[in-house]
C-alpha cells in the first residue's frame, strides 16, 4: 500500500541476499582453510559429517558419535522452531488483514475505518485535505 | 567460541531476518493488490470519472 514502504522493503531484501551470500562464502572458505572443520567436507564423516545417528559407513568401532553433527541438527531443528514461532505470531497479529471488511458496491462494514476513507476519497465523496486529515486522525488514535 | 560458531549464528539470524522482511514485503503487495481505495479509484478512472491527471493525482495521495 505505502509506497515507500514497499522500497524500503526490496532494499532490505536485496541487503540481506548479499549479506547472507558474502557470509556462506565466508564461512564456506573458513571451513575449508581454517580447520575447525578439519578435512574435506566438515570432517571425517565425508560430505556434511552428519553422524548423530551413530558410526556412518567406513567408521570403524570406536568411533565417537558426531557431537559436530548433533550439533549441526539441533541448530537446524532451532531454527525450524523459531520460524514456526514467527509465523503463528505473524498470523495471530495480521488475523484482521486477511478478513478484508470492505466490500466493494456491496454492503460495507464500518470495522475497517482506514479501508472505507480510502473508498470515500477514491469515489470524490472527500476532499484530499480532508482524508489527509481524518487518516492521520484514525493513526493517532490507534496509536493510543 | 570460535569464530566460525559465530558465523553462523550470524547467518541464522540473517536467515530468520531475511523470512522476516519477506513475508512483510508479500503481505505488503497482498495488501496493495486487495487496497479498496484503489480499486475503487480505478473503478472511477475506467468509468470516465475522473481524468487522467486527477487519476494519477490521487492514486499518488492514497499510495503515499
Amino acid at each position: 500500500m505505502n509506497r515507500t514502504r514497499i522500497r524500503v522493503l526490496n532494499w532490505t531484501l536485496v541487503g540481506l541476499g548479499i549479506a547472507i551470500l558474502a557470509l556462506g562464502a565466508a564461512i564456506a572458505i573458513g571451513i575449508s582453510s581454517t580447520g575447525a572443520f578439519p578435512g574435506p567436507w566438515f570432517g571425517r564423516g565425508g560430505p556434511g559429517f552428519h553422524a548423530w545417528g551413530g558410526p556412518g559407513p567406513g567408521q570403524g568401532p570406536g568411533f565417537e558419535p558426531g557431537f559436530r553433527g548433533l550439533w549441526m541438527g539441533m541448530h537446524m531443528a532451532g531454527g525450524l522452531v523459531v520460524l514456526a514461532v514467527i509465523a503463528l505470531l505473524t498470523l495471530a497479529f495480521s488475523r484482521r488483514r486477511f478478513h478484508r471488511p470492505v466490500e466493494l458496491g456491496g454492503q460495507r462494514h464500518e470495522d475497517d475505518a482506514e479501508g472505507l476513507l480510502r473508498v470515500e476519497f477514491a469515489e470524490g465523496k472527500v476532499s484530499e485535505d480532508e482524508y489527509r486529515g481524518r487518516l492521520a486522525a484514525l493513526q493517532d488514535t490507534r496509536r493510543i | 567460541m570460535s569464530l566460525l560458531f559465530l558465523a553462523f549464528v550470524a547467518l541464522r539470524i540473517l536467515g530468520l531476518a531475511f523470512f522476516v522482511a519477506l513475508a512483510m514485503r508479500l503481505a505488503a503487495g497482498h495488501r496493495r493488490r486487495t487496497d479498496p481505495g484503489l480499486a475503487a479509484l480505478e473503478r472511477r478512472f475506467v468509468t470516465g470519472g475522473l481524468d487522467e491527471k486527477e487519476f494519477r493525482r490521487m492514486r499518488e495521495v492514497l499510495e503515499s
